[in-house]
């Protein structure tokens, strides 16, 4: 499992990461969109250069028209999305919308990824679970959880906690040591000068 | 699971190795002056105590 960026990776970071600070930035961006009440959310503009830039097809094969790149692209872009804090339909869009038509017919990809790619189309995902209740008016919501029964597996744990209890035991036990050795010292101290005042 | 580091492997362990050899260190330290306490203590004892 590789914790670096190769090349190719560390190119798109340092692109990502500038075009997003130029153009995706909050006052250009979010405040602006915010501030005009905008119900799409997000600057279509700034979405065409997502495509002119090629992010939005980082998912989509070469043969469909994108940069046929995986997942640790996506998340580069995402990351620095995230940092800018930039409206952008980038999740829904090229990720899970891409994903999804990357395994559809010839057909659907011809007919929608083109729009993907170029930026001139959206996406939205709605999950079957969530379309079957959205009529009855219970729709569905994001929730975090934080129990860790399901978000880390126990593997992580173990040695966590038992690296935890060790250097904590080393640190009381050297604290004792050295407190220990102080007493010592300056118990002979007292002593030595007692001794010297008695003569 | 054993992460691969890449280019950063050599630096990663080395800086394991310098945290953990520090800590020995101050742990072996530490005992040696606990017990040249105890030592200076007890001849301080048995001459004015």
């Amino acid at each position: 499992m590789p914790l670096y960026h190769n090349e190719d990776q560390a190119m798109l970071a340092e692109t990502a990461s500038q075009f997003m600070a130029d153009e995706g930035a909050i006052a250009k961006q979010l405040r602006h969109w915010r501030d005009r009440e905008c119900k799409d959310g997000f600057g279509h503009a700034l979405w065409k250069q997502f495509g002119e830039l090629g992010f939005t097809g980082i998912l989509v094969s070469e043969e469909d028209g994108g940069l046929g790149m995986g997942h640790v692209e996506a998340g580069i872009v995402l990351e620095e999305i995230g940092r800018n804090l930039t409206p952008s339909p980038f999740l829904t869009s090229s990720v899970l919308a891409a994903t999804a038509l990357g395994h559809a017919s010839a057909d659907l990809r011809a007919r929608y990824l083109p729009g993907l790619v170029s930026g001139d189309s959206v996406f939205a995902v709605l999950s079957r679970y969530a379309a079957m209740f959205w009529g009855k008016g219970l729709h569905q919501t994001a929730t975090f959880s934080a129990d860790r029964e399901t978000n880390i597996d126990a593997s992580f744990w173990w040695p966590a906690v038992i690296s935890m209890l060790g250097f904590g035991l080393f640190f009381v036990a050297l604290v004792l040591i050295r407190t220990n050795t102080h007493i010592r010292l300056r118990r002979a101290d007292a002593l030595e000068a007692r001794a010297r005042r008695a003569a | 699971m054993m992460v691969d580091f890449g280019k950063h492997t050599l630096h990663i362990w080395l800086s394991y190795g310098v945290t953990i050899g520090l800590l020995v260190a101050l742990a072996l330290v530490s005992l040696n002056q606990s017990r040249a306490a105890k030592k200076r203590l007890d001849e301080v004892e048995s001459k004015h105590g």
